[in-house]
């Protein structure tokens, strides 16, 4: 895993949000985890726009589906709508089993999908397998291509 | 003579007919037969002639010298009875004979000029006798048939009408007169457009108009409003008028649209009981669809917070186990189990429920295939228990190959699980029968008593207690879901402590009845 990575993760409950912190945090790395809890700042946050203006570039999103104000599956096409933001890779990770929410997830490009497991550890292990495979194993784009189009319009 | 042949004898069939009235036609035909047999037409003018010349020649002394007077009687009898020919041959041979032996000389043909005059004056006398008599018969005869007719018409119950060309009225036969209510004597000379105004300009009359016109007969049928009744009316037409011979089906046809009106009826009632019941079955499918869309959600939505109980009390485990005492160990174990044994109670619920609301696809599925994925399936526990499986032959049948799977699955799982202190034997056998294509899944375990064997088919229904046998009580229920949705049925042979047979029976198709059965082998 490298070092310094950035996961945004999009989660509105805020029991989750305290399990994925759990799971996700991981000192030695210096591995960022920011936190928004809906799908318009989670938008924001990735347009650096309104009190996101100094947001980093992640370089995975974790997105539930199921959202309050801008729904996931919305926030997930916008994302891979965008000219740069759609390079970046966006794993879904929620709790419903719907086939139908399988097939949307992967046709509109969603790069992997996770069921929330109720057991502990078989979550806890998703979470570290997520880690070391998109911030290790994988080779994601540079960062600055996230700005490319902002340079040259 | 055809004609009155046909009456003489419908007045015999009829029985109001009088017998005076049978006599008398009787002899009239009799003496018209009489009248065209030769013995009358020859022999007649032949025996009178000579009896009168006999009868002249007898009484000379007292009768005129004018001998031919004589002979009018038998030449008029003659006509009357032969015709016309047969009065001339008696004028013949009355002269023949009266040369012969009447006029002097006697027995020679000689004449005078005086008595050649005489003889041409009486033979012409006796000619225009002849014909007058036989043109007085004819017309007295055809009066008879005219009469004879007119009786015909007069006893059909049929309304028979004749008018002239000019469409005034001639006839009406009684059973016309009781529809009208009006005499022969009140409306004769009368046009029928006076008597029948709403025909003016009606189809009838344009129908009437034409067979006149092109004389040719016509049909037509119609409502005479004046009368009310519905007639069917043949149109006869000839130069001296119209006749018009109609019948009244004013009942027939209310009894027609009478029976009519019952069909409609009878069709709305069925046209409603069947919108209702359609109706009924559209409620019965949307209420279907809502209860299983509401277990859906349920079980989906409990899913969630039930999710977070189970985490945490995990994680709660996880990091304070050390700091915690025995006791409080036990209460997180049991807690641990509960979200545990809940969260699969809920998947089988969203199963169960998401197989009656989703609808089912079926293709043509080998269950050879199918039983050997749901054994594959279950390798873990197949290892534990290591059971002798059988499989038979099996057939290709119209199904969903993942609830087919999820079939055998449940069965064989159940099959595993309730086991007796045999080693388990496992058969797995296919066969056809009149209903369709028939899986049998037998084993040698505990069995299940016959008072159960409607029972362990509900949801959540369990007969043994769960530290002997753990399960969700759900397993069965899915298995006849599942056949239920297939349009098929499961049912269960069973002897307590000798083992159970899940009969699973799947409706026949043509596709899969086409289909060759698959051979299967044995398996371990």
């Amino acid at each position: 895993m490298k070092y310094g990575s950035h996961i945004l993760v999009v989660e509105d409950n805020p029991a989750d949000q305290l399990l994925l912190k759990e799971g996700l945090s991981d000192d030695t790395m210096g591995l960022h985890v920011d936190i928004v809890e809906d799908g318009e700042a989670a938008l924001h946050y990735l347009n650096k726009t309104g009190k996101y203006a100094g947001a980093p570039t992640p370089d995975l999103v974790l997105l539930d589906l199921n959202l309050p104000r801008k729904d996931g599956r919305e926030v997930l096409r916008e994302i891979k709508a965008h000219p740069s933001l759609r390079r970046i890779p966006v794993v879904i990770l929620t709790s419903s089993e719907a086939e139908q929410d399988v097939q949307m997830a992967y046709d509109e490009h969603a790069s992997s999908y996770f069921s929330k497991s109720p057991d502990l550890e078989e979550f806890l292990t998703v979470l570290l397998e997520i880690k070391k495979y998109w911030l290790g194993r994988v080779k994601l784009p540079p960062r600055r291509a996230h700005r490319a189009h902002e340079a040259h319009p | 003579l055809h004609l009155s042949d046909r009456v003489s004898l419908s007045y015999k069939k009829s029985s109001d007919g009088g017998k005076i009235m049978a006599l008398s036609r009787r002899t009239q035909r009799n003496f018209l037969e009489l009248r065209h047999s030769r013995a009358v037409q020859f022999g007649l003018p032949l025996l009178l002639s000579l009896f009168a010349t006999g009868l002249f020649v007898g009484l000379r002394d007292f009768l005129s010298p004018t001998y031919f007077v004589t002979y009018f009687v038998p030449v008029v009898i003659c006509a009357l009875m032969g015709g016309f020919w047969s009065g001339a041959l008696a004028t013949v041979l009355s002269a023949v004979f009266a040369v012969h032996w009447i006029i002097p000389p006697a027995s020679s043909f000689h004449l005078g000029t005086a008595e050649i005059v005489q003889l041409t004056a009486f033979a012409v006398t006796c000619l225009t006798l002849s014909w007058i008599s036989a043109r007085l018969l004819d017309r007295f005869q055809n009066l008879q048939a005219d009469s004879t007719t007119r009786d015909i018409v007069d006893r059909i119950s049929d309304s028979f009408v004749a008018l002239d060309s000019n469409w005034r009225f001639v006839y009406l036969n009684p059973a016309t007169e009781k529809i009208l209510g009006r005499g022969i004597r009140e409306i004769r000379g009368r046009e029928f457009w006076e008597i029948f105004p709403e025909t003016v300009g009606s189809e009838l009359e344009t129908t009437m108009r034409t067979a006149m016109r092109e004389q040719r007969p016509a049909t037509y049928l119609g409502l005479l409003p004046s009368l009310g009744r519905w007639l069917s009316t043949s149109l006869h037409p000839s130069a001296a008028g119209l006749t018009l011979y109609s019948r009244d089906v004013t009942d027939e046809r209310n009894a027609r649209a009478r029976v009519q009106s019952l069909e409609t009826e009878r069709l709305q009632i069925l046209e409603r009981s069947e919108a209702q019941a359609r109706h009924q079955a559209e409620e019965l499918t949307r209420a279907n669809a809502e209860l299983a869309q509401f277990g859906y959600m349920a079980s989906h939505d409990l899913k969630e917070p039930l999710r977070m109980v189970s985490n945490y009390v995990q994680l709660l485990e996880k990091r304070y186990l050390d700091q915690l005492d025995d006791r409080a160990r036990s209460y997180i174990k049991f807690a641990s189990d509960g979200a545990k044994r809940m969260h699969e109670l809920l998947n089988a619920a969203l199963t169960f429920s998401r197989l009656s609301a989703e609808p089912i696809e079926v293709s043509p599925v080998s269950m050879h295939e199918v039983v050997h994925e749901a054994l594959s399936n279950l390798e873990i526990k197949l290892n534990e228990t290591q059971p002798t499986i059988h499989i038979g032959s099996l057939p290709v049948v119209d199904a969903n190959r993942k609830l087919a799977v999820l079939l055998f699955q449940s069965l064989f799982s159940n099959a595993l699980k309730y086991h007796s202190e045999r080693s388990l034997v496992l058969e797995v056998d296919g066969e056809e029968s009149e209903n369709g294509h028939v899986v049998c899944v037998r084993d040698n375990g505990i069995g299940i008593e016959a008072a159960h064997h409607e029972k362990i088919f509900e949801m959540f229904k369990r007969l043994h207690g769960r530290e002997r046998y753990p399960g969700n009580g759900i397993g069965l229920a899915l298995c006849k879901k599942i056949m239920e949705r297939h349009g098929g049925k499961i049912s269960l042979r069973s002897v307590p402590g000798l083992g159970s047979t899940f009969v699973c029976t799947f409706p026949s198709s043509l596709a899969s009845r086409m289909r060759d059965k698959e051979v299967g082998g044995s398996a371990s």
